[in-house]
Formats: structure tokens, sequence, C-alpha cells
């Protein structure tokens, strides 16, 4: 654990330090070998079956009850082998741009940030590695974006996410005093799932941790931040934003809200759900009319991620196995689109679709590859979208029918926006921006065609996934019931 | 073995898919579509030898592997094939190879040759995959997937702006229905606790589940059965769909992709069975989509869209048989359709490619003695479309007809209706093409010419399955042992049981039956000779109508535009309101008050940093790793 942890921390500290020349080729080197590590991992040494592994503990801070305590379980094992999924196809898609030494310390400085996240189970560091995530990415955005205002924009999203990030510190030193947790070991997870509040402190408790956690997510209305900094920030700032930042909201909620519900009172919950379904609607219906492919695959996020966090929060077995494996998969159907909508910039200049079209003929091999990636987005069966779309939306759909229609209407505005962007970019005539279109390079096409091929693989095998969550799940699972 | 062969008739056209897909464009066009047809024409001819299977042993159902289990919900990625699945199966393979053959010619030359074979069959794997699940999972990711190809086809020509356009339509249209047969699927599972078909049969059968909720389920399916079967309400994008290559309008649009709908009723008939208020407004919508869609047809003067709205009716018609629970019938009036429906198509598409890629009917006329093959095809697909005595189609029609008046009378008069106006606006289209004189240009007549022998040998034989597919159903009323093939077929299901005639009471009397019978008969003869009395008065050209309801529909009542300005202007007026308008002045306002806040504190900070990022990145780092130190310390 302490190597998976901590290796990210010392390359990030080499590549600070290495000359520029040099630099790219070891970050892609050693975020590819990093991600075929967990992968191996994952496969061959990493047992569903039992709670968390690679467990690592050091005395920490005792006078404070905050021991430093790693562990990873299926759910934290599959959002670390996300992130270095992602961090890996930054580095690719960072080799061509030039970018100094220091975009790629920040980049794994960021990388050790989230396993921190991931795997962290003192309430105490998480929170800590939490706040540091903030900082890279933050850093990132402000060196490497463009547009105007973008330094206000930037700013927005700091302060914003920075405000709900004490909201979480306060809901953890809430619960730590109301739950009278004591001084040692207080801020433990394994500790603290024993416990639980009731009444109004459970309220206050699930309203504090799912604001904080919301912003990040983010659920409506607090996403105001999102789309702007999204279109203003560095294709890969964007990447790592959308792609697995946003996950650890998710994740948030699941680790730390969601075995502290009281589910006697679930008023916190019931309008976060109504709040998250109506993001659903509200992200795609504005999607439907965008022409910048950066807006549209915001708003399309937004909705996509009111899926998986209503899904989620119905808290029965569906939503939490949907919500895992639509967590994995929107950070790889994401990552392609932006991977797309960044091949597209870097050749035309333009994001606006109405200024595109006809791709599909100049470069036929990029054409099928997006259209798999789009598909996959688009939830058509035997894509990777499905499955987690089918198990959330049921899981709505048992929690309240009406829920799971209103939601389910993203099946239809989703079509409608996605198959417009495809249209309009790669049918029709070519225009005077695609005219000069050409087919992607060869490690474009591995790049590209690996995520086309995950999108097919984990549409037909998607159990896979679910079999590394499960124990996870049904954990929850019964420690909630034993709530009831 | 069996095992194999199921294997064989799914993954055929997939290999042939990813063979056609990868390598297409370095194959020779001649190659490709060999390919292509081969791929098919091998499931073909294993689903014949699985006929023989099913006929003696019945039915059987082979899992591939578990596509998805948690706790009670376990769902195989697995295939039945009983009397039902092999009948569709019979019927896309083999239509489908005729098709694929058909499609060397028609396709020949075309830019996407290969891509177009590639899509047809991941068409037919999908369809395979819709009608051989043996859970309602693997018959979504067929009916969704046959939704995608469909998409791909429509929009085949891609650089067309608007037949892009009919192509998302299509799918958009699709998604409404899938959606509905999305909870009908979550609606079961509630229920019944299985996706798993046969047992649903079986559980619905022992008849637990109070009658309300089977309504629900039953019309939530139905609502998907609606867009991919292009019922009222959403039947607007079949005639769009018209913009796919001719061939992809024979077989998806006309053979098998639309009369899924009428599958997923069949298949899921024990539940029909005890949902009286679900099949009476099956029945409704049926009958309602059947007469506006004829009456559309009445007056499109492409040659393509009076098919298409025609394949609408004659859904619509199916739909009839399903609400007046006559199952049977209903499929037996499919396969008849699949077979001159196809048969219309492709002689269309024929027609079309004499023509020199002409569609608008008026500019034809007198093409009987240029092509004959097509022509007599043609007029064989008509006459059964019409039901003529002894055509197929006039058995499968009179048996609908049959089975409604029992049901109602009233039904049975606008069922009969219907009818007389699908042999008005096909005898006019037969009229108006191949009759009175050639109305083209002079270098379209210069070129008319036949098509070569790929493209008329589907249509001859077409054409005799379209004559004699009557046999596959005789009336009750022959000798038993001759008569009610298919009917017998199915009900050799355990589960469909109640389908089998000789269980059925006969209400009618014999002078009844014959009595419509042969007010069908007389009606057909009538109307073709007034039609023809009317048509060659005016030297077989159709004329500007200028009637007011002729206007409505031309414009095909304006349905389209109504849609319009009711839901899609709506839809994008509130994205417009909602970015432009409800994100800047609600949304924003309310997240930006905490910057605000902090921003006036920052000020107070900023005076204390220098502004160098590098020393508070390393100090940044640096703090970190200080930090850990201490911890592990």
């Amino acid at each position: 654990m302490a190597l998976i942890l901590f290796i990210p921390l010392i390359v990030s500290i080499i590549c600070f330090l290495l000359p520029t020349k040099w630099v790219k080729d070891f970050a892609l080197a050693f975020s590819t070998t990093f991600f075929a590590y967990i992968i191996y991992l994952l496969f061959t040494d990493f047992n569903p079956q039992n709670d968390f592994h690679y467990t690592f503990q050091n005395l920490g801070i005792r006078s404070l009850g905050a021991q430093f305590t790693f562990g990873l379980d299926g759910l934290g094992m599959l959002m670390v082998a996300l992130t270095n999924f992602v961090v890996m196809y930054v580095n690719i898609m960072a080799t061509k741009k030039g970018y100094s030494s220091r975009f790629y310390g920040l980049v794994f400085l960021m990388q050790f940030a989230l396993i921190g996240v991931f795997s962290c189970l003192s309430a105490f560091f998480f929170y800590v590695f939490w706040e540091l995530a903030l900082i890279p990415i933050y850093l990132i955005l402000l060196f490497w974006g463009t547009g105007k205002n973008r330094k206000e924009t930037f700013i927005t999203f700091f302060v914003y996410t920075f405000v709900g990030s004490l909201l979480i510190l306060g809901g953890f030193i809430f619960f730590h005093i109301e739950a009278k947790m004591g001084d040692y070991d207080g801020f433990q997870y394994l500790n603290m799932v024993t416990r639980n509040l009731e009444g109004y402190n459970a309220l206050i408790f699930s309203t504090l941790m799912i604001i904080g956690f919301g912003v990040k997510i983010p659920i409506f209305p607090l996403h105001s931040w999102q789309a702007q900094t999204y279109k203003k920030a560095p294709i890969e700032g964007t990447i790592l934003l959308s792609a697995i930042m946003l996950k650890m909201g998710i994740y948030g909620i699941f680790r730390w809200v969601l075995p502290f519900l009281d589910l006697k009172h679930t008023i916190v919950q019931e309008i976060t759900i109504i709040l998250s379904v109506i993001g659903v609607l509200y992200g795609a219906i504005i999607a439907l009319r965008r022409n910048d492919l950066k807006l549209i695959a915001a708003f399309s996020s937004l909705s996509h991620v009111g899926l998986i966090t209503a899904g989620l929060l119905t808290a029965n077995i569906y939503g939490m196995q949907g919500a895992v494996i639509q967590m994995v998969v929107h950070g790889i159907n994401v990552l392609g689109l932006f991977y797309i909508i960044d091949i597209i910039q870097k050749q035309t200049g333009t994001r606006n679709i109405q200024n595109l079209g006809g791709i599909a003929s100049k470069a036929p091999i990029f054409s099928i590859l997006s259209l798999i990636i789009i598909l996959g987005t688009i939830s058509v069966p035997l894509t990777n979208g499905f499955p987690g779309e089918m198990l959330l939306l049921f899981s709505l759909y048992l929690y309240k029918p009406v829920l799971a229609v209103i939601a389910g209407l993203t099946i239809i505005f989703g079509a409608a926006y996605m198959l417009r962007i495809y249209q309009l970019t790669f049918f029709r005539e070519v225009s005077v921006e695609t005219e000069d279109f050409k087919e992607i390079s060869i490690s474009q096409m591995f790049a590209l065609g690996f995520i086309a091929f995950l999108v097919i693989a984990i549409g037909l095998f998607p159990q896979y996934i679910l079999d590394i969550s499960y124990i996870t799940c049904t954990h929850l699972k019964n420690l909630l019931a034993t709530r009831l | 073995m069996n095992h194999l062969l199921v294997v064989l008739v799914v993954f055929s056209p997939l290999v042939g898919f990813l063979i056609n897909g990868i390598l297409g464009k370095k194959l020779p066009e001649k190659l490709s579509g060999a390919l292509g047809t081969l791929a098919v024409l091998i499931s073909f001819v294993s689903s014949i030898l699985l006929w023989n299977h099913v006929s003696i042993h019945g039915g059987f159902e082979t899992v591939l592997f578990n596509w998805l289990a948690i706790d009670t919900l376990v769902l195989d990625f697995g295939f039945r094939v009983d009397a039902l699945s092999i009948w569709m199966m019979l019927i896309i393979s083999g239509i489908g190879t005729l098709i694929h053959l058909y499609s060397i010619g028609y396709m020949h030359g075309d830019k996407g040759f290969s891509r177009f074979f590639a899509y047809l069959n991941l068409f037919v794997f999908s369809m395979f995959l819709l009608v051989m699940g043996n859970n309602l999972v693997v018959l979504f990711f067929g009916w969704e997937g046959v939704g995608l190809c469909s998409y791909l086809l429509i929009g085949f020509w891609y650089h067309n702006v608007a037949y892009g356009h009919a192509a998302r339509k299509a799918f958009i249209m699709n998604r409404i229905g899938d959606l509905g047969l999305l909870l009908g699927i979550f609606l079961i599972f509630k229920v019944f606790g299985t996706l798993h078909l046969a047992t649903i049969a079986e559980l619905a059968s022992a008849n637990l589940v109070q009658p309300q909720i089977i309504n629900w389920i039953t019309f939530l399916l139905f609502i998907g059965a609606m867009g991919k079967s292009a019922q009222i309400p959403l039947f607007t994008w079949l005639p769009d769909a018209m913009a796919g290559p001719t061939p992809v309008s024979a077989l998806i649009h006309a053979a098998t992709m639309v009369t899924a709908g009428i599958y997923l009723v069949v298949r899921n008939a024990n539940l029909y069975q005890i949902a009286t208020l679900t099949t009476q407004i099956i029945l409704i919508i049926g009958l309602a989509t059947s007469i506006l869609a004829a009456l559309i047809g009445l007056y499109q003067n492409d040659i393509k869209k009076v098919l298409a709205y025609s394949t609408v009716s004659q859904l619509g018609l199916m739909f009839v048989a399903l609400g007046v629970g006559a199952y049977s019938t209903a499929m037996f009036h499919l396969t008849t359709h699949a077979f001159f429906k196809a048969l219309l198509f492709l002689g269309a598409g024929s027609v079309i490619h004499a023509m020199g890629g002409e569609q608008n009917i008026s500019f034809m006329g007198g093409l009987k003695n240029k092509i004959k093959t097509t022509h007599i095809t043609f007029l064989i697909g008509t006459l059964a479309i019409i039901g003529f005595p002894l055509f197929s189609g006039f058995f499968s029609k009179d048996e609908i007809l049959e089975k409604v008046f029992e049901y109602s009378p009233i039904a049975w008069g606008f069922t009969l209706f219907s009818a007389a106006l699908t042999a008005i606006y096909m005898l006019r289209l037969y009229f108006v093409v191949f009759l009175g004189n050639f109305r083209g240009s002079e270098t379209q007549k210069a070129n008319l010419h036949e098509s070569p022998i790929s493209m008329t040998l589907p249509l001859m034989i077409l054409a005799l399955l379209s004559l004699f597919g009557g046999v596959l159903n005789l009336p009750h009323f022959l000798p038993e042992n001759m008569s009610q093939f298919l009917s017998h077929w199915i009900a050799s299901i355990p589960s469909m049981q109640f389908m089998a005639p000789s269980s059925h009471e006969h209400h009618l009397s014999q002078t009844i039956i014959f009595g419509l019978m042969g007010l069908a008969i007389v009606l057909v003869l009538v109307l073709l000779f007034l039609v023809y009395r009317f048509y060659a008065s005016r030297q077989f050209n159709i004329l500007p109508n200028q009637s007011r309801f002729s206007k409505l529909g031309e414009n095909k009542f304006f349905v389209d535009e109504i849609y319009n300005h009711l839901f899609v202007k709506q839809i994008e007026s509130r994205s417009e309101f909602l970015y432009k308008v409800f994100e800047k002045k609600a949304v924003k306002p309310f997240i930006m008050l905490f910057p605000r806040i902090f921003g006036q504190l920052g000020k107070v900070f900023q005076r204390v940093q220098d502004g160098n990022v590098e020393n508070y990145l390393l100090y940044f780092v640096l703090g970190i790793i200080s930090f850990i130190l201490l911890i592990l310390l």
C-alpha cells in the first residue's frame, strides 16, 4: 500500500527536477507501467471476497485520534485503477504539447492525492488528501488555462470547492463530537461505522457532507462552476476534473455519507435524489442546443453524474453497484470524449460543431472509434454505459417509479444531443475547417482504440467490475439494514 | 450440436460484420458482398437444421455466459429456440439472404459498399438477439441494436443532411419507445422477480398478480412496440426512414425490424391474455394507425413513401389482430407481409434503379414492357397485399377480418375499410407506375433497363412466396391436417397451447364465415375494377388534386408539424432559456455568493504573497514531505 501511495509522490518530485526534454517520456513510461501494475494487482493479487487490502497503519497524530490508516476494498481499488488510467491518458495527450516539467510534477502530485483520497481509512487524513488534491488541479488550470476571465472562473472554482471542503471538515468534527467517538482512533473509518447519528444530528451531518461532496460532483444547483471551468481549462485539466475528480465526490458519499445514514429520517437523502434527478434532465436539456463541444460534454457530464448520485442514494444494492460501475465507465467515456474533442480542436482549431462536418469521409478510423465511444456515452446495450444506467434507473424505479421515468428521459435526450454532435461533426459535407482533416496517427489510434475496446469489453462483461465491488456494496447494504 | 448451431446462427453475421467492417475497404466488391450474403446464408441453413430439431424435440435454451448477476437479478447471455423464435429466425435469415444477394447488384459501385454489408450483417445479428434472447435483457440488447443499425443505415449516405436528420429522428423516436419497454422490464422484475421469458409466461398463467399491474406491464411493453413498429403516436419516423438505401427499407423497415413489436407481444402473450384493458388499447391504436397511414398513402407520390405508409398500415392490422387476441393470426400476417412487402420494396428498388434514381411516380408510367421481370413480380406483390383471392395476403387478411368480426362487428367494419384503402393505394401505385405512357425524361427513357440477375432472382423467389405463402396457415374449415399449420406450430410451445385452433371455440357459423370471405373477395374485385376505370380514364396519370382533404393527405395530416411545434420547439426553447437566462440569472449569483465573501478576505492576504509561483510550489511540496516524515517517524 505504501508503495502504491507514495511512488507517485516521489515521481512527482523527480518530475519537478527533471529537465523538460526528458520529463514527458519519463512520465509516460512511468504512468503506463504503474497502470499496468495496478491492473495486474487487480486481477491476480486482489481478492474481492476480502474486505480491505494492503492495509497500512501508522501512529499518526495520536493526540487527535487520527491514525494514518490506509486500505483498499473493491470500490477503492477500482477508483485507484481509474486514477492511474486517467493519469496515463493525460500523459499520452500531453506528449506533443510541450508542457514544462512542472505540469507533470503537478499531475503526479494530483495522482498521489487522489490515491490518498481513495485509500484513506481515517477521516482526518481523508480530509488532508481531499484538500491536497485541489491544489495541483487549481495550478494546472491557472497555468495552462485559456479564454478570457479565466482567473475569475478558476477562483470561483477554487473557492467553491474549498468551501465544500470546509463543510466536509465540519461534518467530520460534528460526527466526532456527536457520536462520542472518544479520543483514541476516533477518526477511524472502521470505528466510525459502528456508530451512527440519529434524528436532527443525522440530518445536520448528512446536509453538511452532501453539500460538501455535492459541490465536487456537482449536484444541481451547485454546478455553476463546472461548465465555464471545463471550457477554459486545458483539456488535460478538464479530463482530470471530469474523469476522476468528480468521482471523489461520489466516492465521498459512498464511503463517508451512506454508512452513517439514518434510514428513519431520509429527508436530506430524498431532496438530494430529487435534485440529482433534476440535474439529469437539466444538463441534458441544456446540452441539446449548445454548439461548443466542451460545453456539451460538460452538461452531459452533469446529466450522467446526476443519475449516479440519485441511484447511489437510493441505497439499494442495484443503485450502489450501478453507481460503482458507472463511476468507472463515466471516467472512461468522458475521457474518450475529451480526447476526441482535443483531436478535433488540434486539427481544425475550433470546437464549434456548426463549423465542423464531414470528418467521416476524411478520417474513417477516427470516426468509427469516436462512434463507439459516443454509443458508450448514450448507453447503447453491449457498450459499457448500459449495465450501469440500467441498474441505476432500476434502483430509482424501486425507490420511486416516477423518478425513474423522469431520469429515464435521459436515454432519449442523451441520444438526441450526442447524435446531433456526431452528425454535425462527422457527417454532412466537409467545411472549410475540416477540409484538411487528416486520419489520426497510429499512436492515437492505439490510445483511442483502447478506450473503444474498453467500451465494448465492459459492455459485454460488466460482471468483472461488479464482482470487484460486490462485497463493498453488500457490506454497506447489510450495515444499513441493521439501522432500520 | 444444437448449441453449436445456435452459436452459428447468431454469430456468423457478427463475423461477417467484423470482416467487412475491418477489412472491407481492401476487399473487392464481389468478395465483400459474397461474404456478407454467405454469413446470413449460414444462419439460414443452421436455422433450418434447428427447425428440424424443434419440430421433433420441442424448444430448448442455451446459455453462453452470465452477463450480470446481483443477488436475485441474474441475467444470462442466453438464447431460446422454440417454435416462435425459429419462425422469426427463418424469416430473418431467409429474407435476409435474399436481400443481401439483391444488394450486391443494387449497391454496385457505391463508395460505401463494404460498409453497407457490414451494417446489414450487424443488423441481422442484432435481430437474432432480439428474437432469440431467453430473457428480456438480451431481447433489449437486440431491440436497441436493431435501432442502432437502422440509424446507421438510414443515414448511410451521410453527406446528405436531410438523411442524417431522418436517421436521428428514427433513433430518438425509437428511444421513446425503448424507455417504455425498459420501464416495463423493471416492473416485470419487481413483480415476478425474474426476467426469464419462459418463467414469466409460466408465472403469468398462474394468475397471481393483480390485473391492474398486468395491464401496466403490458402497456409499458406496448409503448416499446409502438416505437419499433411505428404505431400512433410514434409512427412518423418510418416514412422518413426511406432515406436509406432501398434494400434497407425492404429488410429493416418492412420485413423484420418493424415487426419486432408484434413479436414482443406474441412472446408475452400469456401476459396480454389477461390484460383486457391493454388489448383494447392495442386494438384501437392498431385500427387508427392502419386507417390513418392508409389515408396518407393514398396521396403520396414517392414510390417508397407509399410503400412506407403501407407498411405502417399493415403493421396496424397486425396489432388489430393482437388486440382481439388472435396471436397466431398476427404472426401469419407478419409472415405473408414480410414476403410481399419485401418483394414490393425490392421491386420498387428495381424500378428506381431502372429510372436512374427517380422515385416520383408521376415521372414513371408504362414500365410494364420495359422491365418485365420487375413488372410481373411487382404485380404479384400488389395482388398479394390487396388480398386478391388465393394470394398469400388474401388468407392472412381474411383470417384477421374473421377474428375481428368475432370480437366486434364494428371493429370489423373499420378493418374492412382499411383493407379497402390498401387495395386503392396499391392499385393506384401499380397502375401509375406500370401502365399508361412513360412520362420521364428522354435520357431516362433511353436508359431504362432490367436489373441484373442478382436483383431479379430474389424478386422471383419472393414472388413465389407471396403467391403461395397462404399455405402456411390455411383456413380452419379445411381438413385439419392441411389447415392452420402455423397456429398448430406456435401452439406447440407449452405456454402457448391456448393458441391451438382446436381449443378455440368457433362462435361463428359456417355461413357467416363464408359470407365474410365472399364479401372481402367481392370488395377486392369491385375495387380493382373501379380503380382501373378511374386511372384508365386519365391515361394512368396522377393529376394534381385540389380538394382540401387531399391537401391534408399530401401533407401527412401535418403530424410532423404538430409534433415539431408541441415538443421539439418547446424543448429547444427550454434549452435556450435554461442556459442563457436561468444559468446566468439564477444559478450563477447564487453560486458567486461565497467567492464574493472570500474575495474580500483575499484582498487582505494578498499583501503577504510575492507572486512567484515556483516558490509556492516548492514550499508546498516541502511542506507535504515534512508532514509525512513527521507522521512516519
